[in-house]
């Protein structure tokens, strides 16, 4: 679904964060991306959502479109991806209903999810849901996010990534903020999503999980990007 | 409905320079809506200048005591309101007001002398080449001897003051085009200040139209509210315009200028759409313009 073919990444001309990456996520895949902070991680993820473009080479989406040139198969692609920022992206002026539910104006295709008319109609059984799904209470709907702790912010943003039931799910260090019971929980959720036919690709620090959860894991070191199909390897 | 709460909370976040913009879109509108009256007053409508809805007939002294006869064949003229012979003391007393020295004059040889005149007046919606049309019936009137056309004296001047609007009119547009500038500038804000959520939104899959149409709310917002502002102001101050305007009107033979409530209302629905126009054009320039996000 999302292909890098020989990606580099430069935010300046002395600085190289990516060195002709190659990498391919196909459908239904999980993969983890490890490394240390600065190696590269974040960079590469907005990569694949096109957030960022590459320096050199080229990111393909289903296989034919250019993350740089066709805007219309990308915002469609968009609309079926979900992204966990790393920083969240919240809005902490705005309620948790209201963040959550954002994506929906954007509606998809196909998943029973209708699209919310920006003239009308509720969402809050969606949402609800969703919310249910992160283990965030009920009650917090109308709660502005700014009041919220760290915790509770990032499983906003999980449910707001995963409210459209998306093809593919980018998560940032989706449990960086999360206690240890919050992590397992949404590391369990994201396993079922997957099982269901989501394509996850996840960056984290946390050792445990990439030992735990044995799946297929991309190594970051100074911009190099290796892989290690032995499901579980962890070489750090 | 969302896109309304969409379209506030971003003018909220922004409130000064919402606030801003919403007062000098109504200022720029409520000038260009003075000189749009001006523009009118002049050129618009033709009635409005009083030498055109009348003319003087003097009628030849062998048929003086026939004055009385001609009205009725005058008055069944198209676009004759009315037809009627000044009264040589109507006539003296006018002199007195203006050229008490003529007036003085005429009286020592007496009245007799003055040629009877009947006073011509015009139907407001008479056209230019109709009214053409009956000042030359009624010269060729028996006994008829002059007619004293008091547009074709003024016309070298009514043509200089057209140009007058005409230029009114340009400044108009000009403005409008600042207008237009405010806004585009006000949204390249908006564009830089919401950077992060509109690069967010378009994370989600948002088209350009998407990002646009909060805004073209915002500038229906812009116009309903300053249209509103501009037609109160004129409202409040018609008074005041009126004696400014009336000291150039009056002194040149035109109509009293007055603003009432029919004037009012087609500046509100003006004002709306030029500033509905502006911001909308402004805001869409903005985004094409400004590839912040
Ligand atoms: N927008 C940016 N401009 C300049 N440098 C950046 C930018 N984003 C990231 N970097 C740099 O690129 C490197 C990799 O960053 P990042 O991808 O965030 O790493 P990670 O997510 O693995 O911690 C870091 O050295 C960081 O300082
Ligand atoms: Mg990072």
């Amino acid at each position: 679904m999302i292909t890098l073919k020989r990606v580099s990444k430069f935010y300046d001309t002395n600085t190289q964060v990516l060195r002709a990456v190659d990498f391919s996520l196909g459908k239904g895949d999980f993969f983890f991306v490890v490394g240390d902070s600065g190696a590269g991680k974040t960079t590469l993820l907005k990569l694949m959502s096109g957030e960022e473009k590459p320096s050199k080479g080229s990111v393909l989406l289903n296989g034919v479109a250019d993350v740089s040139t066709d805007s219309r198969v990308i915002r469609s692609f968009r609309k079926r991806t979900g992204f966990v920022h790393q920083d969240f992206k919240l809005f902490l002026d705005r309620t948790v209903l209201e963040n959550v539910s954002l994506p929906l104006y954007f509606g998809r295709a196909g998943t029973g999810i209708k699209r919310i008319s920006l003239f009308g109609g509720s969402v809050k059984k969606v949402v609800l849901d969703a919310m249910k799904l992160v283990d965030l209470p009920e009650k917090m709907f109308n709660t502005k996010v700014g009041n919220l702790s760290g915790g509770e912010r990032q499983r906003v943003a999980i449910a707001r990534a995963i409210i459209n039931r998306p093809d593919v799910l980018i998560a940032d260090e989706p449990t960086g903020s999360l206690d240890h019971n919050h992590t397992w929980a949404i590391i369990d959720l994201f396993q079922k999503l997957n099982l269901k036919g989501m394509a996850i690709i996840l960056a984290t620090h946390d050792r445990d999980i990439v030992r735990k959860v044995r799946k297929p894991t991309a190594h970051l070191e100074k911009g190099v990007l290796r892989f290690d199909t032995r499901e579980g390897a962890c070489l750090f | 409905m969302p896109i309304l709460s969409i379209a506030l909370a971003g003018m909220r976040r922004r409130f000064l320079s919402t606030l801003f913009t919403l007062f000098s879109t109504a200022a720029i509108l409520i000038a260009g809506t003075i000189l749009g009256y001006w523009s009118y007053w002049i050129h618009g409508d033709q009635a409005n200048l009083k030498a055109h809805r009348s003319v003087a007939v003097f009628v030849s002294p062998k048929h003086a005591n026939e004055a009385d006869s001609l009205l009725p064949k005058i008055l069944a003229m198209t676009g004759v309101e009315s037809a009627t012979i000044v009264e040589a003391e109507e006539f003296m007393e006018y002199l007195g007001e203006y050229f008490p020295d003529l007036q003085g004059s005429i009286d020592e040889v007496g009245t007799e002398i003055l040629p009877t005149m009947i006073q011509v007046g015009f139907d407001k919606s008479l056209s230019l080449v109709a009214r053409e049309n009956t000042v030359r019936g009624i010269t060729s009137v028996k006994g008829a001897i002059r007619v004293d056309d008091g547009a074709k004296q003024v016309s070298g001047a009514i043509a200089s003051l057209n140009w007058l609007s005409v230029g009114a009119g340009i400044m108009g547009a000009c403005l409008w085009l600042v207008l237009v500038v405010v806004s585009f500038t006000h949204f390249q804000g908006v564009q830089f200040k919401e950077l992060q959520e509109i690069k967010l939104l378009r994370g989600f899959g948002a088209s350009e139209s998407w990002i646009l149409l909060p805004w073209i709310v915002e500038a229906c917002v812009y116009a309903t509210f300053a249209s509103m502002i501009g037609v109160l102001v004129l409202w409040f101050g018609r008074g005041e315009l009126a004696v400014l305007f009336n000291q150039f009107f009056e002194t040149l033979g035109y109509e009293r200028f007055v603003i009432n409530s029919e004037a009012a209302l087609w500046a509100g629905v003006v004002m709306f759409l030029a500033g509905l126009m502006a911001h909308i054009i402004g805001g869409f320039a903005a985004l094409l313009r400004g590839k912040f996000a």
